[in-house]
């Protein structure tokens, strides 16, 4: 530097470096209430807000009539069923058209019990009665078991109704009876058993935000290396520089697309009662967004983040028949984000200081930055489920809800930061494994 | 005076990127001091270079996702160019460019060249004779020697000749070898 050469002028530079003078009094409340919390954000609308009314139109309908089926649903409908099942030749093939849930083996051992309590000339054909109001009751697992039986069942049911026809008949009536009794006691629903899936989520907003300032996404860039003061010389380019945005600012801006985030998963669930259950799984969910600058330099930078989540819910099962289960859930996902990547464009520069054209970064090209903050991020997500079951393992959902996405304490402008509550659909498909 | 760990500037800069507010105060409390010497420095007078620094503070936090850390000292120097960029247009603004040619008769006697005066002089002297200097020579004696600019590059950012820039200078530094000297003799 020149200075080397001016001794005086270095020692003067030395001797004022550390000085300071008095702030002005209430200037830093003067500037709290002058600087803006965030960037000036004009959001564009693009919720697809009939979407949001159409859900949750459809669920209140889903409920209301889960609802009232459920305080319509009696036992004698149950029953007669059953007596009209048994009556008809078992056949140990036959899919019958009631629910598609399992009976564990408790109330399997429940429905054979009542075998004991004896007609006694009919001892031979009550343990067969059992097996029959089993096949009655369709399930894939007992039905293995239950086929020897069946042919036996004919047999036996047979033979002793030759004599007592009338007897056999008014006892097997009884028989049915006590049976739905302690099936509907037991109620079939699902004990105990897993399931696994796979799911599609998606948050049905993407939001476009425009401001007029530079601005841009966590990683800084553009003017950043000018701005700095580096060795010798340079620092007289930065001040102009300095200068020039400073009367530029009223033409620049800056606009931001989210798009919609996309997530794909697998899940799993514990029914550990009959009603409740408990769901995990692993989640992959892609944040994009692009943002363009409109200065003194074009910039249009890429910005994609990916999501590695567990989420963790709690399902009611409010309304269960064969075809149609209808429940509540809710709970909390937790995500990381394991790539946070960058993509900037650049294009040309030009700077004009007054009638002077300085000529600056002409920098163009792409640039990949991977950004190091990468946040874990937290939600929390409430929903009604809509599940049809196919088969009696496989079955198909929609889970329509809010989610909210707390913030993640980081830079990083994303859709979620936007919307933090947003509504949120999930489908998918659930095996049943046990 | 740099007593703040590297990982602390960087800190600190990335909570104001969040426009965190409390990172915000703590910049302003720990560079503030420094600032308002600059812009006091450059405007001369307290009231203006209030604003200035009021302005100054603003471009800080609006511009500083565009500042990248590179090491100690990184962030105070990149305060300071912010904050004297804001000093020179506020200069520009006011319009006070003198640019009057330097006659040789105006040269003070420079016989008085004790470079140890300096230090016995506190800070705060030094700034008020800084601040007595009139207008244009005060701006080129800043550049010259706070921005370490060469006098090519200070005729250039203030359209007048280099020479001119040179000449300012010198009657600059003898106006205040004038002012030291007489303090001193004050004091003793």
């Amino acid at each position: 530097m020149m200075q080397k050469n001016d001794p005086w002028a270095e020692q003067f530079r030395q001797r004022m470096k550390g000085h300071t003078e008095p702030l002005p009094e209430n200037l830093w409340e003067q500037l709290e209430q002058e600087l803006p919390p965030a960037p000036t954000a004009r959001i564009v609308p693009m919720w697809k807000r009939w979407t949001a009314v159409a859900t949750a139109a459809g669920l209140l309908a889903l409920i209301s009539i889960g609802t009232l089926y459920y305080w319509n649903r009696s036992v004698p409908s149950h029953v007669a069923e059953t007596v009209a099942e048994s009556l008809v030749p078992a056949e140990p093939a036959t899919v019958p058209a009631s629910m598609a849930t399992e009976i564990p083996s408790d109330a399997v051992a429940a429905v054979t019990l009542p075998s004991r309590t004896p007609i006694p000339q009919q001892r031979s054909t009550t343990s067969s009665h059992p097996s029959s109001t089993e096949s009655v009751e369709k399930e894939e697992a007992t039905k293995e078991e239950q086929e020897p039986f069946s042919p036996e069942t004919a047999d036996t049911r047979q033979r002793p109704s030759r004599p007592t026809r009338k007897q056999q008949q008014a006892h097997d009536r009884r028989r049915m009876e006590e049976n739905s009794r302690l099936l509907a006691a037991s109620r079939p629903h699902a004990q105990n058993h897993w399931s696994i899936g796979m799911a599609t989520g998606n948050t049905f907003a993407d939001a476009s935000i425009a401001w007029n300032e530079v601005s841009t996404f966590y990683i800084p860039n553009g003017y950043s290396d000018l701005i700095q003061s580096n060795t010798s010389g340079s620092s007289y380019g930065a001040a102009m520089l300095g200068n020039v945005i400073s009367q530029n600012e009223r033409t620049s801006s800056t606009q931001v697309r989210h798009k919609q985030p996309i997530t794909v998963g697998a899940s799993v669930t514990w029914q550990f009662h009959r009603r409740w259950a408990v769901e995990s799984g692993l989640y992959y969910t892609l944040l994009s967004s692009d943002l363009d600058i409109n200065d003194l330099s074009m910039v249009n930078e890429e910005q994609k983040l990916h999501y590695m989540g567990v989420p963790l819910k709690l399902r009611r099962t409010l309304w269960d028949t064969r075809w149609l289960t209808i429940y509540a859930t809710a709970g909390s996902m937790i995500e990381k984000c394991v790539s946070a990547k960058l993509t900037t464009s650049r294009v040309k520069t030009q700077y004009s200081t007054g009638n002077k054209v300085l000529t600056g970064n002409t920098e163009r090209g792409k640039e990949t930055h991977t950004q190091g903050s990468k946040p874990w991020q937290l939600s929390a997500l409430a929903a009604a489920g809509v599940q049809l079951n196919l088969t009696q393992a496989l079955s198909l959902y929609a889970e329509p809800g809010i989610a909210y996405y707390f913030d993640d304490g980081s830079a990083l402008q994303t859709i979620r930061k936007e919307h933090p509550c947003n509504f949120h659909l999930q489908m998918g498909l659930r095996f049943t494994v046990k | 005076m740099q007593t703040k760990t590297d990982r602390n500037e960087a800190e600190l800069a990335e909570g104001c990127r969040r426009a965190d507010n409390t990172s915000r105060r703590m910049l302003y409390e720990q560079y503030g001091g420094t600032l308002m010497a600059i812009c006091l420095r450059y405007m001369a007078d307290r009231e203006a270079a209030e604003d200035v620094l009021h302005d100054g503070f603003l471009r800080i936090f609006e511009c500083i996702d565009q500042f990248v850390y590179q090491g100690k000292g990184s962030l105070r120097a990149w305060l300071c160019r912010v904050v004297t960029n804001e000093a020179l247009n506020a200069l520009r603004k006011r319009n006070r460019q003198q640019t009057q040619e330097v006659t040789m008769d105006d040269m003070p006697d420079m016989a008085d060249t004790d470079d140890t005066s300096m230090e016995e002089i506190p800070s705060s002297e030094l700034m008020k004779m800084v601040e007595e200097l009139p207008d244009g020579y005060r701006t080129v004696f800043n550049l010259y020697v706070f921005e370490e600019k060469s006098h090519k590059e200070i005729a250039e950012l203030l359209g007048i000749s280099e020479h001119t820039s040179s000449s300012q200078f010198y009657r600059a530094k003898s106006i205040l070898m004038k002012k030291m000297n007489d303090y001193r003799r004050r004091k003793a």
